[in-house]
């Protein structure tokens, strides 16, 4: 009986609230920041977490942490009315916290492709009453990855890459199958040398010389090392100058930046 | 005089550390709204509106850290007492013997296969990996008793060899799940190996407690061996004791412990090593006081350590594991070095 009257008055105090203030809005996931910011809706934003780091303007923000480690009370100390996010955040138990509590959450999931990453800005652009900036949004992504894709040849067999992840030492961790990268692959038109494995597996530069992929791509995080194509001098990819290194949210964040991504992926790899 | 005092201070420390973890953290209550809200939480009153958040946030959300804190923190304190006491060696910890790298594998590999493996048993979803690394944590400590024991006898040494052996064998298996584990998993396993106590719910904390507290006890039941024990085992078995039976609890009780603090914390290092040190420093070697005063500034210690971890970087938070050993860590060095000046070491 006492959960009952509390979670009413929870309720009631969430009524109350909404009508008094402005929506409080804390988005956790890069890509979801920047299509909020996209769409013009960053106003109502109070907080994101460390994965927002594009545009600037989020980074200024107050930040809640890592989307994996989030903390229920720091992310409650902002009197949050509504959170959106995916599924990758967590740790479980501190999302039924935040339930519990009364706030609205918004788990906005997508599989990593064209339409996903469509669906998700529309999914987001309905729910922030920006449906015509979102629509605007997609067409000029859609427009921007079908001139890339025109650049494809489609007389000759595809070419196949290795993608690799912030490489760190000598340890290359390279993208095998149901990974962010094997969809980019497949979305710019390139075979995944490393569809043998699942996941992101280490691979040593001998099993790179063997494979021999005609395209090398490095997400990074941040600065770029200049050196860091000379690791790869035996390979075809090197000779033919075909290496991308590139930021890691350009190419990964199945975001507004998804059409840069594939471009930057096709301009290397044709 | 001054044992009493030092007594006295330890439970004045563990109060103040049981109102900072409820007082302190991103959501401020001030001290009317604290005193306000436990007022009506015990006359049973509905509370005010205004003070809502503040009321869930310290009940439900503080009160269960709170409380693993002071289980953990307790738990792996008496847990390192009582093996340093054991193996007579003060570098001796429960994870020699290969309990907390048993228990770790145990967890990592529900996080890693649990997904595939028991997708069907979605009701016991919660309680698997404190399970897995309970059995985990048992099953290193049976195996390593097992080839320690012999016609009823256990030897040291070859339990310590036998440590070394399971702990290698565990950190092979922990880097061969690394191995198979998707990006999103290496990262739960990343902050599952920094420990937390803002995880548990209140069905873990209970069963915990249902298993430490009695283990604690049961430990502190040894006391007396302990010291026997101190001048060596034939001492203790002319004086009286019967050496193996408590050899043999001893190991089981200390196991169960960690494997508990593992299963409901993830890996908070530095504990059980440090804190009987501190506390040997400050009460001396008899462990009829050094395992209670153990016990206090353990559970303190990891309360104020998950304070820090709450407001360092709010509103985020960091492991509590990191400010462990930051705060830990020169804090220990600085009683060494006093202790050094004094001649004491």
């Amino acid at each position: 009986m006492r959960y009952l009257i509390f979670c009413l008055a929870m309720v009631v105090s969430q009524f109350s609230q909404a009508d008094a203030l402005q929506p409080r809005l804390i988005s956790i996931g890069g890509a979801i920041t920047e299509i909020i910011y996209q769409l013009n809706a960053a106003k109502n934003l109070v907080a994101v977490d460390s994965t927002s780091k594009h545009p600037k303007a989020a980074t200024e923000l107050p930040n809640v942490g890592y989307m994996r480690a989030l903390s229920a009370e720091g992310i409650l100390s902002l009197q949050p009315t509504q959170i959106i996010t995916t599924s990758a955040a967590g740790p479980q138990a501190v999302i039924a916290q935040l339930k519990q509590s009364g706030v609205d959450i918004t788990v906005i999931d997508q599989p990593y492709t064209v339409a996903g990453t469509k669906t998700k800005i529309l999914t987001l652009g309905k729910m922030l009453k920006r449906e015509q900036a979102a629509q605007a949004l997609i067409d000029t992504m859609q427009e921007s990855i079908d001139q890339s894709l025109a650049m494809v040849p489609t007389d000759q067999k595809p070419v196949n890459a290795l993608f690799f992840l912030g490489m760190r030492g000598n340890q290359l961790m390279a993208a095998g199958q149901g990974t962010q990268a094997d969809a980019m692959l497949k979305i710019s038109g390139i075979e995944n040398a490393g569809a043998s494995f699942q996941s992101y597996k280490p691979l040593s530069k001998e099993a790179v010389i063997n494979i021999d992929p005609d395209v090398i791509i490095i997400s990074q995080h941040n600065a770029f090392d200049a050196k860091i194509k000379e690791q790869f001098a035996f390979t075809s990819a090197y000779k033919n100058n075909r290496i991308l290194v590139g930021k890691s949210e350009d190419l990964l964040g199945f975001g507004p930046r998804l059409a840069s991504g594939v471009k930057q992926i096709v301009d290397t790899a044709y | 005089m001054k044992l009493s005092l030092t007594f006295i201070l330890l439970c004045l420390t563990i109060l103040a550390s049981v109102i900072a973890s409820l007082l302190v953290g991103a959501v401020s209550i001030s001290w009317q709204d604290f005193i306000a809200i436990i007022d009506a939480r015990i006359s049973e009153q509905l509370i005010e509106a205004n003070l809502r958040l503040s009321e869930y946030v310290m009940t439900e959300l503080r009160l269960p850290r709170t409380l693993t804190a002071v289980l953990v923190g307790l738990g792996l304190s008496v847990a390192g007492v009582c093996t340093q006491g054991l193996f007579r060696n003060p570098l001796a910890d429960p994870s020699l013997i290969g309990v907390s790298s048993g228990a770790a594998l145990g967890a990592i590999f529900v996080i890693v296969v649990g997904p595939t493996l028991f997708s069907q048993y979605n009701l016991a979803g919660p309680f698997l990996l404190p399970a897995f690394a309970f059995l985990g944590g048992l099953v290193a400590t049976f195996v390593a008793f097992q080839i320690a024991s012999n016609h009823g006898h256990t030897d040291t040494a070859l339990l310590l060899l036998a440590g070394v052996a399971i702990n290698a064998i565990c950190f092979a298996g922990i880097g061969f799940l690394s191995y198979l584990a998707d990006d999103n998993q290496l990262r739960d396993l990343t902050f599952w190996n920094l420990g937390s106590v803002a995880k548990t719910t209140w069905q873990q904390i209970t069963i915990a407690a249902c298993l430490i507290i009695p283990a604690s006890i049961g430990l502190l039941y040894f006391r007396h061996a302990l010291n026997c024990l101190l001048m060596g085992e034939a001492v203790a078995a002319h004086i009286g004791h019967n050496v193996v039976f408590i050899k043999r609890m001893i190991i089981m009780l200390t196991s169960l412990i960690v494997g508990c603090c593992v299963a409901i914390s993830g890996v908070i290092g530095f504990l059980g090593l440090v804190v009987p040190h501190m506390m040997r420093m400050l009460v001396g070697a008899d462990h009829r006081l050094l395992i209670p005063a153990s016990m206090l500034f353990g559970a303190s210690l990891l309360m104020i350590a998950d304070v820090i971890s709450r407001v360092i970087v709010s509103p985020a938070e960091l492991p509590i594991g990191l400010i462990m050993s930051l705060i830990g860590g020169p804090f220990f060095l600085g009683l060494l070095l006093k202790h050094k000046r004094q001649g004491k070491l």
